[in-house]
């Protein structure tokens, strides 16, 4: 839904990251995107791409590392995944859970060149 | 050949072996500059006593209307703001004012949600210090508002009985993210297939301590409740 923002995010906290080590470029930025922020990759990837023109990241490969979403379930304790927009227990059907993963959303690794 | 020190290496292969790449573990939120000014807006409103509500909902779902109708319940007892969010017009900032409630509007021009930066400025407009209750109505929408913290003490979102029952299981994280869930037009009841339990009891189950209310603007049905509760929520925060 906001790719284009989220690009712009990404190209911002590595362009810091440049400046801070003093380095010449990056190669590659590696981000963490949990399935629960229903974000399309290849938007992503997109946005990116257009994004990085100009800047330091122009050589840069934008790598998604996409994250499983996984809810605990209250009532009857069990772990599950969850791989629907309905976030309930499959075996219970309780919304009383808990989301162990699925809403990370990280800038986690980046290859710099000096 | 080298020219400084007579090796045969030639130049520009000596320039590549000096380059090199380092891989940096950087670990940072991608929301991280909007979680940071959402938290500094909440400190901000919290120094100048002034309790800020985050109303959410769909397009229509009575956010100003609501608004309208509690204005009259504060009125000489307690100061009331609005910062009005929408896409285009100052139409809801315009409404406010007219039943006394000093309104600053953003218009986000394609931005479906507000953000902390964008509250941010709009406090800049308000004397802080002479407001008691500040009520951020967001841009109408289920989804967006929902991933930004604009820095509100409460997050709300209105739920109309026109709009589905089953609202609240489709849309998970905004009602995740709220301690009060209001349901509105509750005057329509009589004329569409709306269950108030539904929707009570999905979202008790996402969010057990979840605040649930059901009124009307226009008749004033249930509004006196929801009017007591901000008040409480401001005893419980500023005491």
């Amino acid at each position: 839904m906001h790719e284009w923002s989220l690009a712009l995010e990404i190209i911002k906290i590595t362009e810091k990251e440049i400046g801070a080590r003093k380095a010449k470029s990056a190669l590659e930025v590696e981000v963490t995107v949990g399935k629960l922020n229903n974000i399309v990759k290849e938007q992503l990837i997109d946005a990116f791409e257009v994004a990085k023109k100009e800047t330091l990241l122009s050589k840069s490969l934008l790598k998604i590392v996409e994250v499983e979403a996984r809810g605990y379930c209250k009532s009857c304790e069990k772990e599950f995944i969850i791989d629907n927009p309905f976030i309930f227990c499959p075996k219970c059907g309780s919304m009383d859970i808990n989301i162990l993963s699925g809403e990370e959303l990280s800038c986690n690794k980046i290859v710099l060149e000096f | 050949m080298c020219e400084e020190c007579g090796c045969g290496i030639p130049e520009e292969s000596k320039k590549e072996v000096l380059s090199h790449q380092e891989e940096v573990k950087v670990y940072k939120s991608l929301l991280e500059e909007n979680e940071k000014e959402a938290d500094e807006n909440r400190e901000h409103l919290f120094e100048h006593n002034c309790l800020a509500v985050n109303l959410m909902g769909s397009p229509g779902a009575g956010k100003t209307a609501l608004l309208e109708t509690i204005a009259e319940y504060f009125k000489g007892k307690y100061k009331i703001a609005a910062i009005e969010g929408d896409l285009a017009t100052e139409r809801d900032a315009e409404r406010v004012r007219k039943v006394g409630i000093e309104a600053v509007q953003i218009m986000t021009g394609s931005t479906c949600h507000l953000d902390a930066k964008s509250v941010h400025k709009a406090l800049h407009k308000l004397n802080l210090s002479e407001i008691d209750f500040l009520f951020v109505e967001n841009v109408g929408n289920l989804v967006c508002p929902a991933f930004y913290d604009i820095g509100c003490h409460i997050n709300g979102v209105l739920l109309s009985v026109t709009e589905g029952a089953d609202k609240v299981a489709k849309y998970p994280v905004i009602f995740r993210k709220a301690q009060f869930l209001t349901i509105t037009k509750i005057d329509l009841l009589p004329y569409v297939d709306f269950s108030i339990e539904q929707p009570k009891r999905e979202a008790k189950l996402l969010k057990g301590d979840i605040r649930f209310f059901a009124l009307s603007s226009k008749t004033k049905e249930g509004i006196e409740d929801f009017v007591k509760y901000l008040l409480k929520k401001r005893e419980e925060i500023f005491s």
